[in-house]
């Protein structure tokens, strides 16, 4: 009797061990594709041959896990995967697995995977964000592999370069340069009798054409966020100073009037309407290719070169657009634009294959094929043979960002260096909810505003160089 | 497999059966219990209970998740209470959320019960037709679909301007900004109105009819049978949701993003933008774990003041 119910009692336990087994199998991750046995994870050592000729295809050649990641619009994740593509067809033994977010999910997704040691091989790179990680320890430096040809550098001028430098090693390759401008609706500055802007106008001029153009139009005079932490550095460049010091300890200016200005200047204009009121900015939450500009109520909009392309898409074929660059303070030293490497490629300390990784980065800034695809949608690509090869399949807006960005050529400021490391928190928690919206909302005066973010900002920029 | 019978089979002696058998297979048929159960076990100790002691433990840390953790003491508190503005602004936000969004929801909630509480034909129809905001209700498409009927150019705009009311930016303005997000709570009415039903189904039908004997008429009735009869129901209702409340954060993630002027920056969603935005892991974690707090305490005050107006069938005498 008892024997039979513990009979039975194993039985169950039995039968609860392989349910579970069941379960543990179905919610383990799909076995890998059968390949060569898993213990030949030091494959950097075998790596430099499939490099060195990589033509053939040979099996020796071992197969290769690659992960990259990348943040953008449809457009671009469209468009990387092709390349994605051609590379593997031009490396059968490399299989490329890749991830890609909008900007704002692309950072949660990848801190998480850092601090799970399970970072890409591959990743683009942001140049608020990079030197965070190259302080981290979660970059590799790429000059290793330029010394030793697997990334090709011919022609590439050091300008375009020294932007991913740390400490004189290059952690992150510029994958496009771009520039700041406004991207204006001719017609609209027509039929308002209105001049297209110069080079070097200024706020002043651009609260000028923007009420002309809403009294004579009714329309908007300027959509987007002016608001936008990038302009407010253009501003201060063109005084010869910049957002943060250089050391990154402090802000980069002393005297907050400039900025007390321009917020005056743009309540004045919230005022005559000539601007989105702060309440409709945060109640239709504009993007890129959805806001007043795109949808003809604005004569001007804020954009970086590369962006212009969604920009003009989205305001469909039938408007006549033109970049003009930034405008400069009163009494500016110098221009308000300046180039910038859009985004980076960069390569992690948590790679399992940097060697592949260093070969994709190539196969990107060196393929024809590859760039014809691509259609500088990072920003113009630093290598000028590539440049040449595909300035004729140019989109038009492209070909306008490119005509812009030379025409900067020899007038530009030169770039401030990277933002530090509480750049982001200074503007989530400070800059955004602190200042601008209650400036902005009426509930304290443009100086209080800036008195309130020089205090707080520079409290936690000190703050932050305490060891 | 054999390998992982092997213990089960170890305990057993072979041994004919003694009289601490029976407790021992009594023993055995819980083992083979946890073992059922043992995916959730699993689940419980390795997604909840560990994570949530890592976080009391990243509390008293300055995690970014980039980089290892190093001990700060108290720090993460006194910034919070002392020098963080947007922490009070969370948390008054929040609490405002709480005390309008909650009894609002149940009033109405308990409102549509009692009209539902009928045997009209086709009476079923109509209750799943006022469950299914709440069953949509948590999702992100509504929201998203939220955002445009109060949009600029949004239907309720449109309604307004018919009876020529001027068009308001109901999202933008800071007046009306969190009235949106309450008007959609109460409107996922869907889950207390259903228990508030099977609470009403309970209340035996004698009470009434002796009431209206005694010349009672419907609000006495309500007020002095309904709503006693009712109060534990209430109870669980009004707890339930007053914890979902302190926890409300998709909404308002979606909709209005904490703004504007920071006036549905819920807790949950200061608390999600200090941990995955400027990935300050041990400042969320700090907050996480006064929110605990917070909830525990109004729980419990709730449950303490609760003798005085809840009323249970079997205390009776």
């Amino acid at each position: 009797m008892f024997g039979k119910k513990q009979g039975r009692s194993t039985f169950i336990a039995l039968l609860a061990l392989l349910l579970i087994a069941a379960i543990s199998y179905a919610c383990a991750p799909a076995a890998q594709p059968t390949q060569a046995p898993p213990t030949s994870a030091p494959a950097a050592t075998q790596a430099p041959a499939a490099t060195t000729a990589p033509q053939s295809t040979t099996a020796s050649a071992e197969n290769v896990e690659l992960r990259i990641a990348w943040w953008g619009s449809q457009v671009r994740h469209d468009q990387t995967i092709k390349v994605i593509e051609l590379f593997e067809q031009k490396y059968p033994n490399i299989k490329v697995t890749y991830e890609y977010a909008t900007f704002s999910d692309y950072w949660p997704k990848m801190t998480t995977e850092a601090a799970g040691g399970n970072l890409p091989d591959v990743m683009q790179q942001d140049y608020a964000y990079y030197v965070g990680f190259v302080n981290d320890g979660l970059l590799v430096p790429l000059d290793p592999y330029i010394a030793d040809g697997t990334i090709k550098l011919e022609g590439v001028t050091d300008d375009l370069l020294n932007g991913g430098k740390v400490d004189g090693k290059l952690y992150a390759l510029n994958a496009g340069t771009n520039s700041q401008s406004f991207v204006i609706d001719l017609d609209m500055f027509q039929k308002a009798g209105v001049d297209v802007p110069k080079p070097d106008w200024t706020w002043q001029d651009f609260q000028d054409v923007s009420n002309k153009i809403h009294d004579k139009l009714g329309v908007f005079g300027n959509g987007g966020d002016l608001t936008n932490i990038q302009i407010v550095n253009c501003l201060f460049l063109s005084l010869g100073e910049g957002l943060y010091s250089d050391d990154g300890k402090s802000l980069g200016f002393t005297d907050g009037q400039p900025l007390v200005d321009y917020f005056q200047r743009m309540l004045d204009m919230q005022q005559a309407k000539s601007m989105i009121s702060r309440e409709q900015q945060v109640a239709d939450k504009e993007t890129i290719e959805k806001n007043t500009f795109t949808a003809g109520k604005s004569a001007m909009y804020f954009a970086h070169s590369n962006q212009v392309l969604a920009v003009y898409k989205a305001a469909g074929p039938d408007r006549h657009l033109k970049m003009v660059p930034v405008p400069r303070a009163v009494g500016a030293k110098q221009s308000a634009n300046y180039f910038k490497p859009s985004m980076f490629w960069s390569v992690t300390s948590q790679a399992k294959h940097p060697k592949e990784a260093a070969m994709f980065i190539d196969f990107y800034t060196n393929s024809v094929e590859a760039n014809k695809i691509m259609l500088a949608e990072r920003g113009i690509p630093i290598s000028p043979a590539i440049n040449a090869a595909i300035a004729p399949d140019l989109p038009p807006a492209q070909v306008e960002a490119a005509a812009f960005l030379k025409a900067l050529q020899g007038n530009v400021s030169p770039i401030r260096p990277p933002d530090p490391g509480k750049h982001n928190e200074i503007t989530t928690n400070i800059w955004g909810p602190q200042v601008v919206d209650p400036i902005m909302y009426g509930q304290i005066t443009p100086a209080d505003g800036v008195k309130l973010y020089m205090t707080e900002a520079n409290k936690l920029l000190g703050a932050a160089t305490k060891p | 497999m054999s390998s992982l019978v092997q213990p089960t089979t170890q305990d057993t002696p072979a041994a004919p059966m003694q009289r601490r058998a029976k407790k021992k297979s009594l023993r055995h048929d819980n083992r083979a219990g946890y073992l059922f159960i043992a995916p959730w076990l699993i689940g419980f100790f390795g997604f909840t209970l560990l994570p949530m002691a890592a976080s009391l433990v990243l509390a008293f840390t300055d995690y970014r998740l980039t980089a290892a953790p190093h001990f700060v003491g108290l720090d993460n508190f006194q910034t919070m209470f002392l020098q963080d503005p947007r922490y009070w602004k969370s948390v008054r936000a929040t609490f405002f959320y709480v005390f309008t969004a909650v009894p609002l929801r149940l009033i109405f909630a308990l409102g549509l019960a009692l009209l539902l509480n009928n045997t009209r034909r086709g009476i079923s129809a109509y209750r799943a037709a006022f469950y299914v905001p709440s069953i949509v209700g948590a999702s992100v498409a509504v929201a998203i679909m939220w955002r445009q009927l109060f949009g600029t150019e949004g239907i309720v705009n449109a309604l307004l301007w018919l009876f020529g009311i001027p068009p308001t930016s109901w999202i933008g303005n800071p007046n009306t900004g969190i009235w949106t997000l309450i008007l959609l709570a109460v409107w996922q009415f869907g889950s207390p109105m259903l228990i508030f039903l099977a609470g009403l189904k309970q209340i035996p039908q004698e009470l009434y009819e002796s009431a209206s004997i005694d010349g009672a008429n419907a609000w006495p009735q309500f007020i002095n049978i309904t709503i006693p009869m009712l109060s534990p129901v209430i109870l669980f209702n009004l707890v339930l949701q007053m914890i979902s409340g302190f926890l409300v954060f998709t909404q308002a993630f979606l909709i209005t993003e904490g703004g504007p002027l920071d006036t549905t920056l819920f807790y949950a969603l200061y608390l999600y933008q200090r941990a995955f935005v400027t990935f300050q892991m041990g400042y969320s974690s700090a907050m996480a774990w006064v929110l605990l707090l917070i909830i525990a305490v109004f729980t419990a005050l709730t449950f303490k003041f609760s003798s005085n107006w809840v009323f249970y069938e079997e205390k009776r005498d």
